[in-house]
């Protein structure tokens, strides 16, 4: 890679920066066409430079907007930017197409990764061998990577539990469920939630695993739930297609629990605006996308340093969403409801 | 249904033909080495990365797994059997190898209980349908769910993590490299080899292809058709297992549902490999192209940049074209086309 001084960083990283900023505010916009800066980056580079993000379950419609994300981002900088990934869990399967993408000259790579241990030693040998990884939406912190992109799990799970205990009238019991067991990111969530509930006064019932590639399958087990606990006063779903289908089994089975969900599924904030579904936690999928492809050109094609955040984490906002807001958020995630 | 003189036959050399190449690529086999290559030569002209050592070592790494569980399953299909379960046996013998690994066993002891587990799971597979008179693949259908069910129990519904620093388990074996080839690849290859010259070289390995041709005609000559199976359905969970404890080597972690589909996958490359469904034709050869393919495949997909929404139908088209080119190299070599001679 060809030396760059500070003060030209920074102006690129500027450029970088205002680009971000539209594209994160404008997110109707698509992407414009070349600009000449971009071609002037691209002469100071030997060859073209080649960015990937590698997901798992691909299927789940929450990464729709992460995927927009990072495609808008690298229209927007005239990068290739290959998305990827798996449409299950199968981490050996995402693995070896990670390897692939190292293999093959890929410089920076954004994971969005399950089992956070498996993928200690591919990114730690991705980045002995010259690649940028980042990870997004969920975590591998020992793996050395370099940035996390994605929520407090924690602290927006605390938050979640304490308006849904606020709701319910802090008293009662709360079913939780779990679409990706195992995952670090709804462990993390789990515990947040747990100890949002109980601080607001609510026992934990259970937590229970779901399928979210099936949605059939999400209802049943949503209804399965809710029948067998039929003193239950709160629902909350910690997953996206979750807080959609709990929606869907509280209006079929006429049930009064207030749910406070996660994600930003358009089909969750239709039943806030009906009053189904009662306020729901979102994570900027959008920028969880757009933002690593984003840093990873600024590190590589601006030659910019590593930013060092405490943790290596640069955590999003917790988008609140009820009645009160929904509107905004109902027009904002039209483009990603497919 | 053909008899398993038919290969042996196929292979006596035409004159002028080079006795090697016919004695080592027998008459199915040919028509799978040329999609391979076929496929070899695309993916060297269409991607600049496709034919660096890296890339051609990803392409081996990303089979191995489904190539232990493919060589078990193949050998099992020669015989007349079909094991589904194995990716079930796969996932609980990982979970059970990390949960022993996690309690603090030695390593010896953890292995052995993963490998344990996969014999135990083969044998009662075969036992099963030895004693109620039903084929595998019933058995093994109900017993994909069974032991998917006890690998989700046993982890709590969770990945096992945390595993205790060994790094002569984790780092040399499950990570090491020979040559740019990782050690568990290398372990991987030579079961092949050892299973292909059984296969060929044993009478075991007559046994099992004239069980698979004609179980009827093998019991009256004195073969012991039940007892074969069973060895081979014990043997199909082994390696299944094998290929688990290897994936807890080379992830660090074992998900309860890892391997998930893997039975679909598996039965492609035996088929694509040339190995005949109802039994009694096949070898460990055409199963490594089979596998070949498919690893070609993906990677060209990654390599194109093609979208993962695409992937399974650009798999399966290609999958097409290739058995569609071992039905035309098969139908040169006869100058007939037989539908139903295809596996």
């Amino acid at each position: 890679m060809l030396p760059f001084d500070r003060r030209g960083f920074l102006r690129g990283s500027a450029a970088g920066a205002a680009a971000g900023f539209l594209g994160a505010s404008a997110r109707q916009a698509r992407a414009a066409a070349t600009p000449p800066w971009a071609a002037w980056v691209r002469s100071y580079m030997k060859k073209p430079i080649k960015l990937a993000m590698t997901c798992y379950n691909t299927t789940n419609p929450y990464f729709t907007p992460t995927k927009i994300g990072a495609q808008d981002a690298g229209a927007q900088v005239d990068v290739e930017v290959q998305w990827t990934g798996v449409p299950d869990g199968n981490t050996v399967a995402q693995i070896a197409q990670f390897r692939q993408l190292v293999a093959t000259g890929f410089q920076g790579i954004a994971v969005i990764p399950l089992e956070a241990d498996a993928w200690i030693a591919p990114i730690k040998h991705a980045m002995e061998q010259g690649v940028v990884v980042v990870c997004a939406n969920s975590d591998s912190p020992k793996s050395g990577r370099e940035l996390f992109f994605g929520q407090d799990l924690v602290g927006a799970a605390v938050v979640q539990g304490q308006m849904l205990a606020k709701l319910a009238g802090g008293k009662g019991t709360v079913a939780m469920t779990n679409c990706a067991p195992g995952l670090l990111a709804l462990d993390q969530r789990i515990e947040g939630a747990k100890k949002g509930v109980t601080a607001g006064g609510l026992e934990v019932v259970g937590v229970f695993n779901t399928n979210p590639s099936d949605m059939a399958s999400e209802r049943a087990t949503i209804r399965d739930i809710a029948q067998s606990h039929p003193d239950l006063t709160a629902m909350m779903p910690l997953c996206g297609p979750d807080t959609a289908a709990a929606g869907l089994v509280k209006q079929e089975m006429k049930a009064h629990w207030p749910i406070v969900g996660t994600d930003l599924m358009y089909q969750t904030l239709e039943m806030i605006r009906d009053g189904v579904v009662d306020g729901t936690v979102g994570q900027e999928p959008y920028l969880q996308g757009y933002l690593p492809i984003m840093y990873l050109y600024q590190r590589i094609a601006l030659n910019g340093p590593r930013l060092d955040l405490p943790g290596g984490n640069y955590f999003m906002a917790n988008e609140i969403v009820t009645k009160e807001n929904v509107a905004e958020y109902l027009e904002r995630e039209k483009r990603f409801r497919g | 249904m053909t008899a398993p003189a038919e290969r042996t036959s196929a292979e006596v050399p035409a004159p002028g033909e080079p006795r090697r190449w016919r004695s080592w690529l027998a008459f199915e086999e040919r028509g799978i080495a040329a999609a391979t290559l076929l496929f070899f030569v695309v993916g060297a002209v269409s991607s600049p990365y496709f034919l660096t050592l890296d890339n051609l070592t990803g392409i081996l790494q990303s089979l191995t797994f489904l190539g232990f569980l493919a060589i078990g399953v193949g050998l099992t299909l020669m015989a007349g059997e079909i094991d589904i379960s194995v990716g079930s046996v796969f996932g609980l013998a990982a979970v059970v190898t990390a949960l022993s690994l996690h309690r603090g066993s030695s390593l010896a002891l953890a292995i052995a209980e993963g490998l344990g587990t996969g014999l135990a799971c083969g044998f009662a597979n075969g036992a099963v349908a030895e004693l109620i008179r039903v084929p595998a693949v019933v058995v093994t259908l109900a017993t994909l769910g069974v032991y998917r069910a006890l690998a989700l129990v046993l982890a709590g519904g969770s990945p096992v993590t945390g595993m205790p620093p060994l790094p002569g388990f984790f780092d040399t074996f499950g990570q090491g490299t020979v040559a740019d080839v990782s050690v568990i690849t290398l372990l991987f290859l030579g079961l092949a080899l050892v299973a292909e010259l059984v296969l060929r070289r044993t009478a075991f390995g007559f046994r099992l292809l004239a069980i698979g041709s004609n179980p009827l005609a093998a019991h009256l000559v004195g073969f012991h058709v039940g007892r074969t199976r069973l060895v081979l359905l014990v043997l199909s969970g082994f390696m299944a297992a094998l290929s688990g404890v290897c994936s807890v080597a080379y992830l660090h972690t074992a998900g309860p549902t890892a391997g998930t589909g893997y039975e679909l996958s598996v039965l492609a490359a035996v088929i694509i490999g040339g190995v005949q469904l109802t039994g009694g034709r096949g070898s460990v050869l055409g199963i490594l192209l089979g596998l070949a393919v498919i690893g070609i495949i993906q990677n060209l997909i990654v390599l194109w940049g093609i979208p993962p929404s695409w992937t399974q139908g650009v798999s399966g088209m290609v999958l097409i074209a290739s058995m569609a080119l071992t039905w035309f190299s098969r139908r040169g070599e006869t100058g007939a086309p037989n539908r139903s001679a295809g596996s």
